[in-house]
């Protein structure tokens, strides 16, 4: 489940076409700026592999200048303790024991 | 407010972020809707979305019902404000502080994750001593009680060398403190030293030795200023991203001027993201420094009024080891040189030449050379571990120093050598306060009036200080492993990962007759060793300071309580200095300690060289920078513009007895072990950017472990075809030290040059550190942790 996002600047004059171009992507979600050729998006995906076709869609947005990542978080598979301990010395296997 | 940020409001009002499953989706979407309004708030001050006050505010809206308190990030030098979101007694949230001038509101992977370093399920909560061969839970008093009575028993069979306190850089300013007050003031004995030892001496030992005084001049406000960056063997991609953030927005700014100039031994994401990357073979900057010097020279960029006016010229021994035998000792012996002395020394410095020894085109070494001496470019350097994890640590700092001091950009704003630090408070505990063998809160222990000094403001005779340093961190552990050293207190830090050479280290805290108390906040290899384990308060669940790397003080608050019976490292030692008799030094009540400690030690630095801010200000503000005078954080030291304790303009070395910075002749020398036929690959140690040092806290924080789960061996793609290796196939790299077997990472994100292979040292399961090699810089005593020789096997 991949959640990322961007800060996207729209070309000159672009931004409302840009924006509406981005809602119209499933998993796309966009807030503009009142004030500046600037918006936000937040994209949602189910697996990495989506994540990859999504981005490679974005790039191929014309009115966007620039995309920069801000936030990126892909779930785990698992959930569980994620680290051993004691990897480092017996004492430590005999701690966690 | 939009359902995305709902979604994190409302998981915030249900308890804990993140925690459950069914909100993971929610809250996870408000996070990145947060992180990219406070990313536009700090990128377009002033911008607006759709009703609310401002990106930053907002940020903020979205999580009703919690409160925001300031502290610094516990994580790394830059020293970033953050806002802790707190409900009901837990840690909730993060944001970056837009009113710390330091990172504008951004944080990076680590800070933004950092609340959740505190909340591992095996976070250490009950004291432990060990009984027959097993650690078992103990009430607290039972463990202080036995620390008191083994440290005092220890003494008297051994002496009061006999006892040491090792800390780090994530000491807090009173943590550091106590320590010293205790063990240099109480007990009488120099036994004090830190793990900055192993990251930053050098850079003390290079600023004392050219400027008289520790820390830079600038600050990182130079970065608004400068319009070129050459970044010295530093990843600031990875390493310092706030600060490489500001980098690229001021090339985003003003792109066709901007240049920043990546020289490393490795390709980086650093690299990639800047105008040119510059790859030398390891050690050979000390040849590039001096190539630089002396085209600056040959192309008459020097600034001659400046240099006439302020620098006079030295020069030290030189072959002057590499501490490999205990005992090692070493002085040197600076005498005075000419400007005529100096242009012969650097005629072994041609770029030809040194395009020979360094790998570095001759043409390439000229360009960096324009950059410097070009009149019309302001130059920021920045440097870190690659500078000061080296054999000959303090003369790579000298030669930085010397090509800032040969064009006179130094000390304006803009113009700037700026040494990087990797801890959140190695400046403001370890350098200032003096947390090191050799040092006192003001001076050193071998200057009568420094130890008069202090002796006057703990209330202790002067005669108890004693003159002589004792030991340095490796020969500290040296000491340990010998038996001199009998008694060890570590606190916040994980030797038994971090010393080179480890595996005589780990050893010699093992054998019989030596006693460990680790204080710490999870399980780690080097509880592993200990005797006595005590559950220490973490960062925001106790009252401290911390220090930057730009001589900014940030204060922060007790926002959490600590869990179980965890109780802060100051506190602690306060606790065992009342059980060994020496209570009248730590008077202290547990509602005031930190206001009372911090007055007491900012008698030291009084006046317009170092003066400290008052405690109610620290509290006020997003982090002060010292010499704070009549009311002001001083931004560009030696500057008389900006700098009150300057008694001439423009500039004042006040550091120095004649009011000059010391420009040094330090040659090129190799490193103790270069790659040979039997080892022909340099093995280089570092870190990523996931991962805080030895991963004990982010190692817990799943995201991050996830995005970086173990070690690897990082190889050139040539090198790795010539091997037989793909990536991810596991290799064995074997030194003079030892073995270690790990995946290998060809194509990822770091790019060795041929002929050498980087690990990271986060992972405890793969210790790197069995195969490094403990030699040191002999003037600042910091160990080489980039350079030694192994062999690359496949598996």
């Amino acid at each position: 489940m991949p959640i990322l996002s961007y800060l996207v600047h729209a070309r000159k004059g672009r931004r409302d076409a840009l924006c509406h171009t981005l809602e119209e992507i499933p998993g796309c979600e966009v807030r503009p700026a009142d004030d500046a050729d600037v918006m936000i998006l937040v994209t949602e995906t189910e697996s990495r592999e989506a994540e990859k076709a999504m981005h490679a869609r974005l790039k191929d947005v014309d009115d966007i200048a620039l995309l920069a990542l801000v936030f990126a978080h892909d779930d785990p598979v698992e959930t569980t303790r994620v680290v051993p301990l004691g990897t480092g010395g017996p004492r430590a296997r005999e701690m966690a024991s | 407010m939009s359902d995305v940020t709902k979604g994190a409001a409302d998981a915030a009002a249900e308890g804990s972020l993140l925690d459950r499953p069914v909100d993971r989706r929610r809250v996870l979407k408000g996070m990145a809707t947060q992180a990219a309004l406070v990313a536009a708030g700090q990128l377009f001050p002033g911008v607006r979305f759709p009703g609310s006050a401002s990106a930053t505010a907002e940020a903020q809206e979205n999580l009703p019902g919690v409160s925001w308190q300031k502290a610094p990030c516990r994580f790394c030098g830059t020293g970033c404000g953050l806002l802790v979101g707190v409900k009901e007694g837990r840690a909730v949230a993060v944001q970056g502080d837009p009113a710390s001038p330091v990172n504008r509101g951004l944080a990076c992977v680590k800070g933004y994750h950092s609340v959740q370093a505190l909340y591992g399920e095996d976070r250490l909560k009950k004291a432990m001593v060990r009984k027959d061969g097993k650690l078992v839970e103990v009430p607290m008093e039972e463990a202080l009680d036995l620390v008191a009575e083994t440290m005092k028993k220890t003494i008297a069979e051994h002496g009061k060398d006999s006892v040491a306190v090792y800390g780090s850089g994530q000491w807090t300013i009173p943590d550091g403190y106590v320590a010293t007050k205790w063990f240099k003031g109480g007990i009488g004995t120099n036994n004090v030293e830190a793990n900055a030892r192993l990251c930053m001496a050098s850079a003390v030992t290079g600023f004392m030795t050219s400027f008289g005084l520790d820390e830079p001049m600038g600050c990182y406000e130079d970065m608004d200023h400068a319009d070129t960056f050459v970044l010295w063997g530093n990843n600031m991609a990875e390493m310092h991203p706030v600060l490489f953030s500001r980098l690229l927005e001021r090339k985003q700014q003003d792109p066709k001027k901007v240049r920043i100039i990546d020289v490393a031994t490795r390709t980086t994401r650093t690299s990639l993201a800047s105008d040119r990357s510059i790859l030398f073979v390891p050690q050979t900057d000390l040849a590039l420094l001096n190539a630089i010097c002396h085209e600056i020279i040959k192309n008459d960029w020097v600034d001659e009024s400046f240099v006439e006016e302020y620098v006079s010229f030295s020069r030290g021994k030189t072959d002057i080891g590499y501490g490999l035998e205990d005992g090692f000792s070493f002085k040197d012996d600076p005498q005075p040189a000419t400007w005529e002395e100096l242009v012969e020394f650097l005629e072994d410095y041609t770029p030809e030449k040194v395009a020979e020894l360094s790998g570095v085109p001759a043409e390439e070494i000229r360009y960096l050379a324009s950059l410097y001496g070009d009149p019309n470019r302001k130059v920021m350097s920045f440097w870190c571990m690659g500078f000061n994890q080296h054999s000959r640590g303090t003369w790579v700092n000298n030669l930085i120093y010397d090509v800032h001091l040969l064009v006179g950009k130094i000390s304006t704003p803009g113009n700037s050598p700026f040494s990087l630090t990797g801890q959140p408070s190695a400046c403001g505990t370890v350098r200032e306060v003096g947390t090191l063998t050799h040092k006192l809160p003001h001076g050193v222990v071998s200057n009568e009036k420094d130890r008069e000094m202090a002796a006057e403001i703990w209330g202790v005779p002067a005669e108890r200080i004693p003159a002589e340093p004792t030991y340095h961190t490796v020969e500290m552990f040296r000491a340990l492993d010998r038996g001199d050293i009998r008694f060890m207190w570590v606190q916040v830090t994980n030797p038994m990962v971090t010393m080179p050479k480890l595996a005589r280290y780990r050893e010699g805290a093992e054998k019989e007759g030596r006693f460990m108390v680790v204080s710490d906040v999870y399980p780690t290899p080097t509880t592993d060793v200990a005797d006595v384990v005590l559950p220490s308060a973490m960062w925001i669940e106790q009252e401290g300071m911390f220090g930057n790397s730009e001589r900014r003080t940030q204060h922060f608050d007790q926002i959490l309580q600590p869990p179980g019976d965890a109780m802060s490292d100051t506190w602690q030692l306060i606790e065992v200095a009342r059980r060994t008799g020496h209570g009248d030094l730590v008077p202290w009540s547990e509602e005031d300690h930190v206001e009372k400690i911090w007055e007491e030690y900012r008698r030291f630095h009084a006046g317009a060289k170092h003066n400290m801010a008052p405690y109610e200000v620290l509290r006020r503000e997003p982090g002060v920078m010292w010499p704070y005078v009549d009311g002001e954080s001083t931004r560009w030291r030696y500057n008389a513009q900006y700098d009150p304790a300057c008694t001439k303009a423009p500039f004042d070395f006040y550091g120095k007895p004649d009011h000059r910075a010391v420009f040094w002749l330090r040659p090129y020398e190799p490193p103790a072990e270069v790659p040979d036929e039997e080892y022909p690959f340099w093995l280089n140690t570092g870190r990523v950017l996931e991962h805080w040092h030895t991963g004990s806290m982010t190692r817990r924080v799943p995201t991050l472990h996830r995005a970086m789960p173990h070690a690897y061996a990082e190889l050139n793609p040539r090198d790795a075809s010539r091997l037989g290796v793909r990536h991810g196939q596991r290799v064995r790299l074997v030194s003079r030290r030892g073995s270690l077997e790990l995946p290998a990472s060809v194509g990822g994100r770091g790019n060795p040059t041929p002929g050498q292979v980087f690990v990271p040292f986060f992972d405890e399961a793969l210790l790197i550190n069995l195969l490094t090699l403990d030699s040191f810089c002999p003037i600042s005593k910091e160990p080489d942790y980039k350079k030694c020789a192994v062999r690359v096997e496949k598996v």
